[in-house]
């Protein structure tokens, strides 16, 4: 057995994941492999996409279940009010929870994973995301995040050709407002393979592929598309949030009016994105 | 009128390529010197995708004269829709070359889309007196014929205008209108 302690970055900025990555990633035994969560205090929906993303790694490698161990009880009362415990089985087996959050159907603050596999997954998610965060953000804001989920969203059926893609969604009380964190996350092609299908000629690095998908690239035989991740940028940017996108081995972050890129992270397959946008809270 | 269905999500590419096709049918099979006005269900989500697929792309082909003297319009776009499809055209690199009529709520017609100040004048100026000439317009504006003609004409190719001409004694002469 193979036991891999997580570091405390499950709630970090998102480049501190790296931390987790390269631990797992560096994994090639065939055998069980646990998770030692102790110094895991929090996580945020990205924490969340990357934890899934590594045992279906560590799963694949394996062909085993990846032990969850010394989970705090409150971080896994909240993987589980997440449903990452009950969704997760094929990849993931949690101890059991000694408690039970109350559970209702119209949870104000987050939005449980969610795979995206077709179209209706994707305006069940916006139905759902409505109805839950209309209680929170004004009327422009909730605007903003559904089509920031619609766009990310269509992209992991339509693009990662992975089923098992998936969205969750949190909101924190940010005084005097909110913010929102979007994060979904795959584990298929990655946007160079996305993209080099249009651009078969063309050897584009991991970096350069996101790059492209931000300028308009699209991997659409018909030539129309690339416009998404702008639109999710303009709209996080615009609220002071932020977009943070991870393919393969490289990374692009937008806040503000800075881009901080980076080409030099652990091989992980497919695309992770997480989103932030603020907004006030609703009268 | 054409209605979009009963739903009021309007998300993805792929749905705005269906809708599209259907659209363009609908398009096809007016009458020239017809309008198409699509109407939307109160409160819709529309996300950048499905606009781009369905709207700016049928806007930007009415343009190119694909479909002759034919109109489009939409109608109960919410103020958030209108936004989205104004940030479409700006990331699509089309302001000034494409602008989307829609039911206005003081007037007949608006424009979604950015267009120059001196043409959105003009656009305005032909509703308020329903029928507008080059020579008029330079009147009421104090500009050139030339000037007046060039905006007219240039609303009509963006077929936010129609127009009927006569022959006078000056010549060919156009008068422009809104759409019924």
């Amino acid at each position: 057995m193979v036991t891999l302690v997580i570091p405390n970055v499950l709630a970090s900025p998102e480049n501190e994941l790296e931390r987790l990555y390269r631990a797992v990633m560096a994994q090639e035994e065939d055998g069980l492999y646990c998770l030692d969560m102790r110094y895991v205090s929090f996580i945020h929906p990205v924490g969340v996409v990357a934890l899934i993303g590594a045992a279906r790694f560590l799963s694949k490698i394996s062909g085993q279940t990846v032990r969850v161990i010394n989970v705090r009880p409150d971080v896994l009362l909240y993987l589980s009010r997440m449903d990452c415990v009950s969704n997760c089985r094929e990849w993931l087996s949690f101890p059991q929870a000694t408690d039970d959050w109350a559970r209702s159907t119209y949870t104000p603050n987050l939005l449980e994973l969610t795979f995206v596999r077709d179209h209706r997954d994707v305006v069940t998610v916006i139905e759902r995301a409505e109805r839950i965060f209309a209680r929170w953000l004004q009327s422009g804001d909730v605007y903003t995040l559904l089509q920031i989920l619609s766009e990310l969203c269509a992209n992991i059926y339509q693009h990662s050709g992975d089923v098992n893609g998936c969205v969750l969604i949190q909101k924190y009380d940010a005084p005097p407002g909110v913010v929102v964190r979007v994060a979904v996350g795959d584990s298929g092609y990655g946007v160079r393979t996305t993209l080099s299908r249009r651009c078969p000629d063309e050897a584009l690095s991991p970096l350069d592929s996101l790059a492209r998908a931000f300028e308009g690239y699209t991997a659409r035989p018909s030539g129309r598309g690339g416009l998404g991740l702008r639109r999710v940028r303009g709209l996080a940017i615009g609220t002071g949030g932020h977009v943070w996108i991870r393919s393969e081995s490289a990374s692009l972050l937008f806040s503000g009016d800075a881009r901080v890129s980076r080409n030099d992270l652990e091989q992980v397959p497919g695309t992770q994105v997480s989103v932030s946008f603020r907004g006030p809270m609703r009268n | 009128m054409t209605s979009l269905g009963s739903g009021k999500i309007f998300i993805t590419r792929e749905q705005g390529e269906i809708a599209y096709a259907m659209v363009r049918g609908r398009l096809q099979e007016l009458p020239e010197g017809e309008l198409l006005l699509l109407d939307f269900p109160e409160k819709q989500l529309m996300d950048a995708s499905f606009a781009d697929e369905l709207l700016v792309r049928l806007t930007a082909e009415l343009n190119e004269d694909a479909f002759g003297r034919r109109g489009l319009g939409v109608r109960r776009l919410t103020q958030d829709t209108e936004l989205n499809i104004r940030a479409v055209i700006e990331l699509r690199r089309l302001d000034r070359k494409i602008a989307i009529l829609a039911i206005g709520d003081e007037t007949p017609w608006k424009i979604i889309g950015r267009l120059e100040a001196n043409l959105l004048d003009a656009f305005e100026l032909v509703q308020r007196h329903k029928v507008m000439t080059a020579p008029r317009l330079a009147d009421i504006l104090s500009v050139a014929i030339n000037s007046a003609s060039n905006r007219l004409k240039r609303l009509y190719d963006l077929h936010l205008l129609q127009r009927s001409y006569k022959v006078s004694e000056q010549g060919l002469e156009y008068s422009y209108f809104p759409w019924a």
